[in-house]
């Protein structure tokens, strides 16, 4: 696959990237990697969530929205498929990109969001 | 002004959208276990594996009738901020389970000339088996 979109929708990082001598210097040095690589807004709210995925290497899958998840969700007819097209990269960083399923069920969940608060 | 690097204290304690406030102690347990393996003459595990891990949270508060209101089974998002040492707001710890925390049990406790406490306890689950429910982002 050869990305054409600006930011990529998820990153999987080795936690070996990590630097620093305490968890804020070792946090300040994932999150500085993946802010420009998801290319989060910190005036608009954005940020980014991390979670600990562990396994060998241990990596760390992050992403805009706390909601997201790597795989779709057990209840979607598509569950246990990738919700990414990955490509990997130097220094071993994977970039994700929503395949058009997921997109279509992330517009399709914020539609349903957005219907429920009006 | 960068962070201390240590952290004191917690801001922003929500779930299910309602906040909670008087909060005296959170705590996240990533919820790790482990399970060893050993056979024929072994009297030792040989291999030690992390298969599973279920992710847990509680909150404590001196606002015991809100955490007393949540009813066990209840899931939704729960998060909270784990604020840096001196305060500096974009240092501090954001942790979340998205939508996928669920409310385990509420205890109220008051002993003769003490403030009142409750504490709930909170377990998460994945979404899609897979990914952590728990988050964390700087604030």
């Amino acid at each position: 696959m050869t990305p054409t979109a600006p930011y990529a929708d998820a990153l999987m990082i080795p936690e070996s990237l990590k630097q620093g001598s305490n968890i804020y210097e070792r946090h300040h040095s994932i999150t500085r990697i993946a802010e420009s690589l998801l290319g989060v807004d910190r005036s608009r709210g954005e940020r980014a969530y991390i979670r600990k995925q562990g396994g060998r290497p241990a990596m760390l899958f992050v992403t805009k929205d706390r909601a997201d998840t790597i795989y779709h969700p057990l209840k979607s007819p598509l569950q246990g498929h990738p919700r990414y097209a990955w490509v990997d990269h130097p220094g071993a960083i994977a970039r994700g990109y929503l395949t058009e399923a997921a997109r279509k069920e992330q517009d399709a969940q914020r539609d349903a969001e957005a219907k429920a608060h009006i | 002004m960068a962070g201390t690097g240590v952290y004191l204290n917690w801001t922003a304690v929500e779930f299910a959208t309602s906040p909670i406030s008087k909060v005296t102690s959170v705590m996240f347990d990533q919820g790790g276990q482990l399970i060893e393996f050993a056979g024929d003459n072994d009297r030792y595990p040989v291999v030690i594996a992390n298969n599973m891990n279920s992710p847990k949270a509680s909150i404590t508060s001196g606002d015991v009738y809100t955490l007393m209101n949540i009813v066990p089974g209840t899931a939704g998002t729960l998060t909270a901020t784990q604020k840096d040492g001196l305060g500096v707001s974009m240092e501090s710890i954001v942790w979340t389970i998205t939508g996928n925390a669920v409310h385990e049990n509420t205890q109220d406790t008051g002993a003769f000339s003490q403030w009142a406490s409750a504490t709930a306890t909170f377990r998460a689950f994945s979404t899609d088996g897979a990914t952590n429910p728990l988050t964390s982002a700087l604030g």
